[in-house]
């Protein structure tokens, strides 16, 4: 991929790190483009010491004098991603609008994603299991209706949110706390693989940047950026979510959150914010959907052939969730054949083994 | 004068011939030992000077030179004392050589003479009559052990006094009396049968299925929930033991001194339990004695380990040669030894560090990272020589007005040894004795799938994100399923079944 000077500039800028959004601007108070920046950089440097300090002057030196730019863009060609700066053909003017504008994306997977309709589904990095479920069905509605899911990689409901867009085959951006060559957290690692194949990973940070404390607030507000909206499922009081839900606000998006048991301290956040802002309930992804005149696909219709025992396990599964032993009652089977028949379904797709022997729809 | 006593001493269940010589010869009074006596066997002298005074015999007054031969070889334990001591009394006059020669001698004395229980009597007699033995006197409190010996005569003395009179004759001891084996039923040991289980279907289903295939088992389930009870049933489904199984078993328990005198043989297959804090040696054996480990103690029984992931992760690798190959060979530091192990391993795990994951009453305060680890600390090799994974409720079945009714381990039992049958005909001349040991020609051969199957397979492995290792186990299970329904062909119902017990093979636990 080839890179006009100035998107080469911006890259530089980005890769010379330690230069928060605040010295940036001073930055840019100095001179009329980022190019004259690179250009006349030594000439400048007086100003520049006086604006931002001389460790600051330095980084941006020994940047440029080591060619960053041209060396990131090289390792960025070999993992087969791109940098994206507002020069760029798949930049979203919004990024631009951002209180602290990101200076540089860097994208691996389909960029074209960026301009779908995305919602971020954001939530508790513990979930429970009503937490899990609500993430479960609520994004393979979402995603099965045209919606991209924007989620943060993180435990917990990130990642289910994410896995339920893939297990549809449906379009998922991940965005990032870190460089695109680091995987945060750890056994994602799949995970990021998946969603760089199929999807779209996202970050403002360059290659071999980590994860620090203020990295995963910065995000935050990439992904309130990237969506339309911000459905939080599940949240406990201190959730990060918030955070994601602030930006949301700022940039005036809209904000879904799901009711939760008044005594579970998971869902403590959303009922909160609930009980802050009454527009936001949803009790499922059909208000969302509404909300955006999105006309509902009623899905494929089933066409499988279920004998009758099937149907009634699927009939009496639709009440709600049921142990094997209820089933086992229920249908007068053995264990032994009706264990065949739960795989059968299962694998159908049409029920999910829980665990403690549990079966759900 | 010079005497020769024949005794028998122990290297794992293997036992070597040792020959005592004592000379007795004029000179300043002294006691000499040669032939690598260990501390147990030179305090004997002691032991047998105070034994033979106190029976109202001679202790020589003269020099006395013992040797142990082989003398290149460790001689341990106090069972030399009883032929140390008939050794001296020969070589003093007091006993016929003549008469001595034909016997094999054992036994620990005390200070008055009377005769010690000694450990390891069964696979010393078993190892002496193969050598060619016939003759053998042991402590009485080891009569049971020597009673099922057939082909041998076992002469039980209670004291030095009683063996000297039966050598000369005044005072014959009668052989011990031979006894039928009779196997006791594995429910007599807990009196836990499936029967008053209620409700755990898919536990008890896969128990059945492991037994029956000879598979291990991993119960995963909160605690509470009855997977101790659920393993202590195992034993009651399982095949009575055959004599030549309960002798191999007994030897085992007989040389760790686990053996109870008062039945003198294992009729029941052993339940081993070790508790978490189990080291190394003590589970697979080993220490300065290369003692045979929990893995051999629960040879052709049920070793059971509660809450697997509590565990030393280094104790749970070292189960894996012993799970391979059916024995376990244990170094100590002038040979090795080997211990038969070959059992069935009935795990349990909570599904994460609180217990709760997964529970519709509980919430769940682990994080997934920590449940991440918890699983983990279960190997993948480990895992892979664990067919069945099946998850146990904690649930009050009161709740279910049809739970069902628990069916007696009888039934149970009978139906697994029709399939052990089964599998005894497939596999005749072959090393494996039951479905869990097939290798990966095996599974070809005898796990075929029609096209139905395969698909299912395939399928299986998309959609659950079953892990490619998953898939040798599945078959084996679904082998043995089809075998409880005596099928010849492995069909989609018995590979659907057999889907439902690879719980942690789903990728997304935790």
């Amino acid at each position: 991929m080839s890179y006009s000077k100035k998107e080469l500039c911006y890259i530089w800028l980005s890769v010379a790190g330690g230069i928060s959004p605040t010295k940036r601007e001073k930055l840019f108070a100095l001179v009329e483009d980022v190019c004259d920046l690179y250009d006349g950089l030594e000439s400048l440097e007086a100003d520049i010491v006086a604006s931002v300090g001389k460790e600051t002057y330095l980084r941006l030196l020994s940047a440029k004098e080591e060619d960053a730019a041209l060396r990131e863009v090289e390792a960025l060609d070999r993992l087969g991603a791109v940098a994206l700066t507002e020069e760029s053909e798949h930049w979203l003017p919004i990024l631009s609008e951002l209180a602290q504008p990101p200076l540089v994306l860097y994208a691996k997977g389909d960029v074209r994603l960026l301009s779908t309709p995305c919602i971020a589904v954001v939530g508790t990095r513990a979930p429970t299991r009503y937490g899990r479920d609500v993430t479960e069905s609520f994004v393979a509605d979402l995603a099965t209706n045209g919606f991209t899911i924007v989620s943060g990689l993180a435990r917990g409901v990130d990642t289910i949110a994410h896995r339920m867009a893939l297990q549809y085959e449906k379009p998922t951006v991940g965005v990032m706390p870190c460089g695109l060559d680091r995987i945060y957290p750890a056994e994602n690692k799949e995970l990021y693989e998946e969603i760089g194949r199929h999807g779209l990973l996202l970050t403002e940070y360059p290659l071999g940047t980590g994860v620090q404390q203020f990295t995963f607030v910065e995000r935050n507000r990439l992904i309130a950026a990237l969506a339309k909206g911000v459905l939080v499922t599940e949240a406990g009081e201190k959730s990060g979510s918030s955070i994601t839900v602030n930006h949301a606000l700022e940039q005036g998006k809209d904000v879904f959150a799901v009711p939760g048991n008044i005594y579970s301290k998971t869902s403590m956040g959303t009922n909160k914010l609930l009980k802050d802002m009454q527009g936001a309930l949803v009790t499922s992804a059909m208000d969302i959907l509404e909300s955006y005149h999105v006309a509902v696909d009623p899905g494929p219709v089933c066409e499988l052939q279920l004998d009758i025992i099937e149907s009634q396990i699927m009939e009496a599964l639709e009440d709600g969730d049921k142990h094997i032993e209820e089933l086992l009652a229920l249908t007068g089977m053995t264990v032994s054949q009706i264990g065949a028949i739960l795989t059968k379904l299962e694998l159908m797709g049409l029920i999910h083994k829980l665990n403690g022997n549990y079966y759900g729809v | 004068m010079l005497a020769k006593v024949k005794s028998y001493a122990l290297n794992g269940l293997q036992g070597y011939p040792v020959e005592i010589e004592v000379d007795i010869n004029a000179g300043v009074p002294a006691v000499e030992m040669v032939g690598l006596p260990d501390a147990a066997v030179k305090e004997a002298k002691d032991r047998v000077k105070s034994a033979i005074a106190n029976s109202g015999l001679q202790f020589p007054i003269k020099r006395i030179t013992i040797n142990f031969a082989p003398a290149d070889t460790k001689k341990e334990g106090a069972l030399l004392d009883l032929p140390l001591s008939m050794a001296i009394l020969c070589a003093s006059g007091q006993v016929e050589q003549a008469a001595l020669s034909e016997y094999v001698l054992v036994g620990e004395l005390s200070l008055d003479g009377q005769l010690r229980h000694v450990n390891g009597v069964t696979p010393l007699l078993i190892s002496g009559m193969q050598a060619g033995f016939r003759r053998f006197v042991i402590p009485k409190a080891n009569e049971m052990e020597a009673s099922f010996i057939k082909g041998i005569e076992v002469y039980a003395a209670d004291s030095l006094l009683s063996v000297v009179n039966h050598m000369s004759g005044v005072e014959p001891i009668a052989p011990v009396e031979h006894r039928e084996y009779n196997p006791a039923h594995g429910k007599a040991l807990y009196g836990f049968d499936f029967g008053d289980v209620h409700g755990q279907s898919m536990a008890k289903r896969a128990l059945e299925i492991a037994v029956a295939g000879g598979h291990n088992v991993l119960m995963i389930g909160p605690p509470g929930a009855g997977k101790t009870m659920l393993a202590k049933c195992v034993l009651s489904i399982m095949p009575d033991m055959t004599f030549e199984e309960a002798v191999e078993v007994t030897k085992i328990h007989s040389v760790a001194g686990l053996l109870d005198a008062t039945k003198g043989i294992v009729a029941v297959r052993p339940f081993r339990s070790p508790h978490h804090s189990v080291t190394i040696p003590a589970l697979v054996g080993g220490d300065r004695k290369a003692k045979p480990g929990e893995v051999s103690l629960a040879h052709l029984g049920v070793l059971f380990l509660d809450e697997v992931p509590e565990y030393n992760r280094r104790a749970l690798e070292a189960l894996r040669q012993p799970m391979e190959d059916g024995v376990v060979t244990v170094s100590r530091i002038a040979q090795s030894v080997e211990y038969p192990a070959n059992f069935m391993l009935v795990g349990s795990m909570n599904p994460c560090p609180c217990g709760n994951y997964g529970s519709k009453a509980n919430n769940c305060s682990c994080t997934s990272q920590a449940i991440r680890n918890y699983i983990h600390k279960l190997s993948g090799p480990l895992l892979d020589r664990i067919d069945i994974q099946v998850e146990v409720d904690n649930i009050s079945y009161s709740e279910f007005s049809g739970a069902t009714p628990g069916e007696p381990s009888e039934k149970v039992r009978e139906r697994v040894l029709r399939v052990r049958e089964v599998q005894r005909k497939r596999y005749a001349g072959l090393p494996m004795m039951t479905n869990s040991g097939m290798s990966n020609r095996e599974i070809k051969q005898y796990c075929a799938l029609d096209k139905e199957s395969e698909g299912l397979l395939e399928i299986a492995f998309h959609k659950l994100g079953l892990s490619a290792r998953a898939s040798y186990r599945i078959l084996r299970v679904a082998r043995t399923i089809a075998d409880l329904e005596g099928a010849e062909q492995i069909t989609a119902a018995h590979l659907s079944e057999a889907i439902q017990y690879r719980s942690l093979d789903r990728k997304y636990w935790g």
